[in-house]
């Protein structure tokens, strides 16, 4: 089932004109408070393909979500090239919806006017606006939930609300900055199972941030490992196994071993 | 699809209604609890002293029927409610500004600051002598007070606005128009309402000392008037139906709309 993709390590400077997004030799520097200058990227490359579930791994504050807000426009890059379907990122943005690690919900909004505030930002037209909320909440399993405020429902409920959020304005590139991160363990393991059936009825080019390299390989159709600040791309592991996976299926778990062993991390 | 982990509190109306009786119930009593003690009280005391609730509630019904309360109570409302909007308008312009801008924040904070500190007194005395016997000096003295009330909490409401969800609108692209109002506005809106509450408590209390100060009609100057003649049933009588006023406002008007703006908040139920 999953297509699996040329793994390869992107050189700098070679087009890639396959890849749906390529990532060439990107660098990025905060400003500290005092005004030291933080290198965060040290000249990312790597690609993602059209369909994809791309999941980028690395120890916190690495610059993963850096990279997202990039592709979102909510930051500028300070050397390096974004193509997205062969052209640039500062000429033609990609359409993108963003999951975050807490919902991000207007709370004083139902769950259907949360969809419709991002269906008006995206100027949507009005005339699809019944019919791609009822696509995506019936999607995501909240049909019933479609006019409750956000605030009664669940944690994981909320997560699902996002995704239908960033999915309803039909995406190019689907962005996820551990969005699991703040449920619970047990609540996680739904969501990762739920995600994964939606994805394979939706199948969306998925970026997926995270620092949990269980979660990365049961998710993943390849997984880009990022080394600490200022980050570069260490490694890409491929994830040959096909689909539905089993959490605990011994291919997963050596996987998780490998990479864990590239970040400098036996397992325990 | 998995969804017993996620299941919904059921929902219970007749419970609700239930609370929502029982509530009432207890304000009730508590405000026939101060009648009684108030009766009690009178009991031991002469009526020139400490009236009994039933002639001061007779009292009220002769000031009600006379149509003298009205015109008073008219005159109060309209200084309050004038001198409330103008300070609102401007304070919150002036909390927000504080909220979105360093520089403005220093240069204003020291007058809100002090503004804070000020008394009503001084600054009702010093209005009735810049603008003499006139609706303006109330009016003006309830601004300049009230002012930096409203000013501080919209301060502090911009200051706690969530970045986070500013941020999901800018990855979303919604534009400035759609943020401020969609994002921005709502999350004002307790700090607007708490903003109201405050403001209008300190508003009568003002008006009614700029009233006994300097002025020649509203609830204020009847007050004074009946103490000038010694008249505890009279200054009993107008500071109640006054009071009634205010508490009918709040309950009846702000709580309402209130109630109506933040119906997205879910009910805290009390064990």
């Amino acid at each position: 089932m999953a297509a699996c993709c040329n793994p390869d390590v992107i050189l700098p400077g070679v087009k890639y004109s396959m890849s749906f997004l390529v990532i060439e030799d990107l660098h990025k520097t905060f400003q500290l408070q005092n005004g030291t200058p933080l290198p965060v990227l040290g000249g990312i490359s790597f690609s993602v393909e059209e369909r994809e579930f791309c999941c980028l791994l690395g120890p916190s504050g690495c610059g993963k979500s850096t990279i997202l807000n990039i592709l979102a426009g909510l930051m500028e890059t300070d050397g390096g090239t974004v193509t997205v379907g062969g052209k640039s990122l500062e000429v033609t943005p990609v359409r993108t919806g963003y999951v975050f690690q807490k919902s991000r919900l207007l709370n004083w909004r139902t769950v259907r006017e949360n969809l419709h505030f991002v269906m008006e930002a995206r100027q949507i037209p009005r005339s699809e606006w019944t019919d791609r909320v009822s696509h995506y909440v019936k999607l995501v399993g909240l049909e019933q939930f479609v006019d409750e405020y956000p605030l009664s429902l669940s944690g994981g409920m909320q997560q699902r609300v996002a995704i239908a959020r960033a999915l309803v304005i039909d995406p190019d590139i689907l962005l996820m900055d551990e969005p699991f991160s703040h449920l619970d363990e047990l609540t996680a393991r739904t969501m990762r199972q739920e995600l994964l059936r939606i994805w394979r009825e939706d199948r969306r080019t998925v970026l997926f941030v995270t620092h949990n390299a269980l979660e990365a390989v049961y998710l993943a159709d390849r997984v880009h490992l990022f080394g600490s600040r200022p980050a570069t791309i260490m490694k890409t592991v491929p994830v040959d196994v096909p689909r539905v996976r089993q959490i605990d299926d011994p291919r997963l778990i050596a996987l998780q071993k490998e990479i864990l062993a590239a970040l400098g991390l036996p397992g325990s | 699809m998995q969804r017993a982990l996620e299941s919904l509190p059921p929902r219970d109306d007749d419970k609700e209604l239930m609370n929502r009786l029982s509530v009432n119930l207890i304000r009730g009593l508590s405000f026939l609890a101060i009648l009684v003690i108030w009766w009690i009280i009178s009991l031991f005391f002469p009526p020139s002293f400490i009236p009994g609730p039933v002639i001061v509630l007779k009292k009220v019904a002769g000031l009600l029927v006379s149509g003298e309360f009205f015109f008073h109570m008219y005159k109060t409302l309209l200084r309050v409610i004038l001198g409330f909007l103008w300070a609102f308008v401007v304070g919150a312009v002036m909390g927000m500004v504080m909220g979105f801008n360093r520089l403005a924040e220093h240069f204003f904070e020291v007058e809100v600051l002090v503004g804070l500190t000020i008394p009503g007194l001084a600054w009702a005395i010093i209005a009735l002598m810049w603008f003499g016997i006139r609706d303006f000096s109330a009016i003006f003295s309830i601004f300049i007070i009230i002012l930096p009330m409203i000013a501080v909490n919209m301060w502090e409401g911009t200051k706690a606005l969530d970045k986070e969800l500013i941020e999901m609108g800018h990855a979303f692209k919604a534009g400035r128009k759609m943020i401020v109002r969609h994002v921005v506005i709502p999350q004002l809106v307790p700090y607007l309402f708490a903003a109201t509450r405050f403001g209008f408590a300190l508003a009568w209390k003002v008006v009614v000392v700029a009233e006994m100060l300097g002025l020649s009609n509203g609830v204020g100057y009847m007050i004074n008037q009946s103490f000038g003649l010694f008249d505890m049933e009279g200054v009993l009588a107008w500071t109640l139906s006054f009071t009634l006023v205010m508490v009918l406002l709040e309950f009846g008007v702000v709580k309402l709309i209130e109630k109506r703006a933040t119906k997205w908040r879910p009910a805290v139920t009390l064990m």
